[in-house]
């Protein structure tokens, strides 16, 4: 008896330094990784509704997940009377988990576009599908199973350099669903093997656990520590670093240099084609526009000059000439968004990548540049409808928080932005 | 291999748990071999540069006492000291002197050159007889714990622990040492030096802000960094089961600058006192109150210059030893104003500590500031006045400092801490009751285990201590 009771006192004292271990962690600002994901037995994984917590990699920011499942405001299955919808697809870049809702490219192109033709009767909607680490083929299931129960008019597919080469499972290696082309037609990989946990019972389980752990640090700790911490000590007893893949870089600059990288093309081109046919069956407008890497909007020509000549190459418009061409043969509308990006970025002297907790320009965009990248798409949008373009002086006054004087398009750069970008 | 690392803190409990069940007589050996190890970590080049010093001093101290009394011992202990001096102001000259950026300096080269000739010195003058076993000697010198800024300790207090039973007793104060360390460096020292980082980065802003943020918190920076890194290395010794002298004793409380260098780096300061201090005072003495000031002069400019060899290190010397001299000098006469005014002692206990660590923080700046030019503009700019304070105290708190205000009430709740721990220590009463034992082991284990992922969780890790630089 008196055992147990000293074992309930010392097992008191130990919860007690976990709950100041807690406090301290939260006074401290130490904030880890959320999950946001559950298991998906068609997309493999999807964003869980209603999960909610910090993104810190890049930036700090609270991230809500809608109760469809999405990195956007919540939005009615049903179309709005009036309303044209435009459902967007992509990856990370898209999604924007690293600024605020408001200031991702989703909410910033409704608010232009509501600004352009905002009368009563007629409004623009952006629905934002894009998910962290999704892929063309993920894409391709997530506008098949998701997109049209919402009725879009118009369906925008942003690709990134990891989007062709994730389409052969030779070269991009992980856990997502493949396609293979036979007889000319896009089939499932044979090789798919849709993860374990995707029953309900599962995902429910995992859910209950995931949002607690959002909101526990010590259990993001835990997790941190287990998925990142111990492989990278034992890298670096073992004397290797983390691998990269190559591979995504080399094809978005490069002509294919092996079968399989060619195959990877050859599928990419059966998917965009199955999008744009899926499209016009459903008598929606499909586009398609491409982000490059983040060294192909550096606002420094002389980086940029110092990139190409190491990799023994003229420009980095490889993959997006390729990528129009796939568009023109498919009858897919093309929006360029690299080059204005980058000549914005080198224009003001501003990094459109990079936060406070990262170096300038790397990884995925800030406040400024989701703005000028929703500035360049709304231009090209309302460019197809023979519509003024935004830079039209007449319509600046009524974009006027994002104008940037009289020339085109230039999103005024944010002051925290700037600090952080800076930094 | 960094003190705040997760393969320190491995790196640790193997050697802990090795030097536990290792034989006594084989446990000088278990510590030159991880000593060694941690240090090739590191350079393993300037692992053999130690080893050489080391061997060095080993068989000059054995040939001093066999010649002592003989005029032949005075030159060896000059030369032996003169080359010890030599080696050491050749690392510490060799950035000036280079243009290279890439240079190596031996890690914790200071420290353990002081060791080295405190050790020739005390054989020389017949304070302790030279160790004959070479391999507890090198142990000594390269003592991991220590080697990357002390404390400094002497031979004779550390080489008799070596062979010493029931160090067990202080595993559990030297975890919550170490805790303690670890806590001043990272929520302290580390926050506050967000803070000062970015008050050095806008000295041109035309506000007085930046210039009273760096003035007022970079003191208090540098003694969570230090003191933090002291209580690792402490408490490291005492996990295995060596004990190390105090390096500091709240400096911030001193009522008079001689006080406060008696509080702060203790070990270097005292050090000092017995071979640079003593001995010129000795040449001095018939100089009257100008051999005083000289030799405190001399004293002070060492300890600044051993920082670095720029001209704000000799600014920060010759401006303690102001203050130094000056109290030196009226010593008598402050004593008797005392006596005749006995209100002035409680006053100068109240007003004192105030006064030493402005005078503290006014000298960290050349300290700090990468060059006088800055140190200059900092005190141009407390000019300036506060009109554009909310700004700029929204921008001194923006990403990435938004959290690091935590340092300030972290910095009390440690200091606390300390007071406790100097005042009944972090022992555990002998014949404390099971479940006061059980709880206090439980909660140690826990709070290691989540220092330890901590530490793997940490993405950037913490930054370099200020002092393991020197």
């Amino acid at each position: 008896m008196r055992c147990f009771k000293d074992i309930s006192i010392a097992a008191g004292a130990v919860l007690l330094v976990l709950s100041l271990f807690e406090l301290g962690l939260r006074a401290t600002g130490a904030k880890y990784e959320s999950s946001f994901y559950e298991s998906d037995p068609v997309l493999y994984m999807a964003l869980r509704p209603e999960a909610e917590g910090w993104e810190v990699k890049e930036g700090e920011n609270f991230i809500k997940i809608n109760s469809l499942g999405m990195r956007d405001k919540e939005h009615s299955v049903a179309p709005t009377p009036g309303a044209t919808r435009i459902a967007l697809l992509g990856d990370s870049m898209i999604a924007g988990e690293q600024v605020p809702l408001d200031k991702t490219m989703a909410r910033v192109l409704e608010a232009l576009l509501q600004n352009r033709v905002g009368s009563a009767t007629h409004s623009y909607e952006v629905l934002n599908f894009a998910v962290g680490g999704y892929t063309l083929s993920q894409e391709l299931l997530t506008l098949q199973t998701k997109v049209w129960d919402f009725h879009p008019d118009i369906v925008l597919l942003f690709l990134s350099p990891s989007s062709v080469p994730s389409c052969d499972r030779r070269v991009y290696p992980a856990a997502i669903p493949f396609f293979v082309m036979r007889d000319g037609r896009l089939v499932a990989d044979p090789g798919n093997h849709p993860p374990a946990a995707s029953s309900a019972e599962a995902r429910r389980w995992h859910a209950l656990f995931g949002n607690l752990m959002n909101r526990v640090r010590l259990l993001q700790l835990i997790r941190k520590a287990t998925q990142d911490g111990i492989p990278q000590e034992a890298a670096k007893l073992r004397g290797t670093k983390r691998s990269r893949n190559e591979n995504i870089l080399d094809m978005w600059l490069q002509p294919p240099a092996s079968p399989a990288q060619e195959n990877a093309w050859e599928v990419a081109n059966g998917i965009l084609g199955l999008m744009a046919q899926d499209a016009r069956s459903h008598g929606t407008e499909f586009w398609l526009s491409a982000i490059g890497p983040e060294i192909e909007d550096n606002p420094s020509k002389l980086d940029r000059t110092k990139f190409l000549r190491a990799h023994g190459i003229e420009n980095f418009d490889y993959a997006e000439n390729r990528l129009r061409a796939i568009a023109a043969a498919h009858g897919i509308k093309f929006i360029s968004l690299e080059g204005p990006l980058t000549e914005y970025a080198e224009r003001n002297h501003i990094s459109i990548r990079g936060f406070f907790n990262t170096r300038p320009n790397y990884g995925h965009w800030n406040e400024t540049g989701n703005a000028a990248a929703a500035m360049i798409v709304a231009d090209s949008l309302l460019q197809s409808r023979t519509e003024p373009k935004l830079s039209d002086p007449s319509i600046q006054s009524k974009v006027g928080h994002l104008q940037d004087g009289p020339e085109y398009a230039a999103p005024r750069p944010n002051t925290n932005s700037l600090q952080s970008v800076n930094y | 291999m960094q003190f705040l690392s997760f393969q320190y803190l491995c790196f640790l409990a193997v050697t802990a748990i090795g030097y536990r069940v290792c034989p006594l007589r084989w446990r000088s050996y278990l510590l030159l071999g991880t000593s060694y190890l941690f240090y090739c970590t590191w350079s393993p080049r300037m692992a053999v540069v130690l080893l050489l010093a080391t061997a060095l001093c080993y068989f000059t101290a054995l040939r001093l006492q066999a010649l002592r009394g003989r005029s032949a011992a005075s030159a060896l202990a000059r030369a032996g000291v003169s080359a010890l001096i030599l080696f050491l102001a050749f690392f510490k000259l060799r950035p000036l002197l280079s243009s290279s950026s890439n240079l190596l300096i031996p890690l914790g080269v200071s420290y353990y050159t002081f060791r080295l000739i405190s050790y020739l010195v005390d054989v020389y003058w017949g304070k302790y007889n030279a160790v004959q076993e070479f391999v507890p000697f090198a142990a000594y010198v390269a003592f991991f714990p220590q080697l990357l800024a002390g404390p400094i300790q002497r031979e004779s207090s550390f080489l008799p622990q070596l062979n010493r039973q029931g160090a067990e007793s202080r595993v559990l104060e030297g975890l919550l040492r170490m805790a303690l360390g670890f806590a001043k460096k990272s929520i302290v020292a580390d926050n506050l030096g967000l803070f000062v980082g970015w008050s050095y980065g806008h000295l041109h802003s035309g506000s007085a802000l930046p210039s009273i943020v760096a003035l007022y918190l970079f003191p208090l920076q540098l003694y969570a960094d230090f003191s933090g890194l002291t209580d690792i290395a402490i408490g490291s010794g005492l996990v295995l089961g060596t004990e190390a002298p105090e390096n500091f004793d709240a400096p911030f409380s001193a009522t008079s600058i001689t006080e406060f260098w008696r509080r702060w780096h203790m070990t270097l300061t005292s050090w000092l006192r017995d071979y640079v201090f003593m001995p010129v005072r000795t040449l001095t003495r018939d100089w009257g109150k100008i051999g005083l000031a000289l030799s405190l002069t001399v004293n002070m400019l060492l300890i600044a210059l051993w920082h670095g060899f720029t001209l704000g290190f000799v600014v920060y010397g010759l401006f303690q030893s102001l203050f130094l001299v000056a109290e030196a000098l009226t010593v008598s006469q402050r004593s008797k104003y005392r006596l005749a005014h006995p209100m002035s002692e409680k006053v100068a206990n109240l007003v004192g500590p105030i006064f030493v660590y402005h005078v503290i923080a006014v000298g960290s700046v050349f300290f700090r500031a990468p060059s006088l030019v800055s140190a200059g503009q900092l005190f141009a700019n407390l000019g300036d006045g506060l009109s554009r304070l909310g700004s700029d105290l929204e921008a001194l708190v923006s990403p990435p400092n938004h959290h690091a205000w935590i340092a300030l009430p972290a910095y009390a709740l440690i200091a606390a801490v300390d007071v406790h721990r100097r005042r009944n220590g972090f022992r555990l009463p002998d014949l404390a009751p099971r479940y006061l034992r059980w709880s206090v082991y439980g909660s140690v284990t826990a709070m290691w285990i989540l220092i330890a992922l901590t530490l793997l969780g940490s993405e950037k890790g913490a930054d370099p201590f200020v002092y393991a630089m020197f």
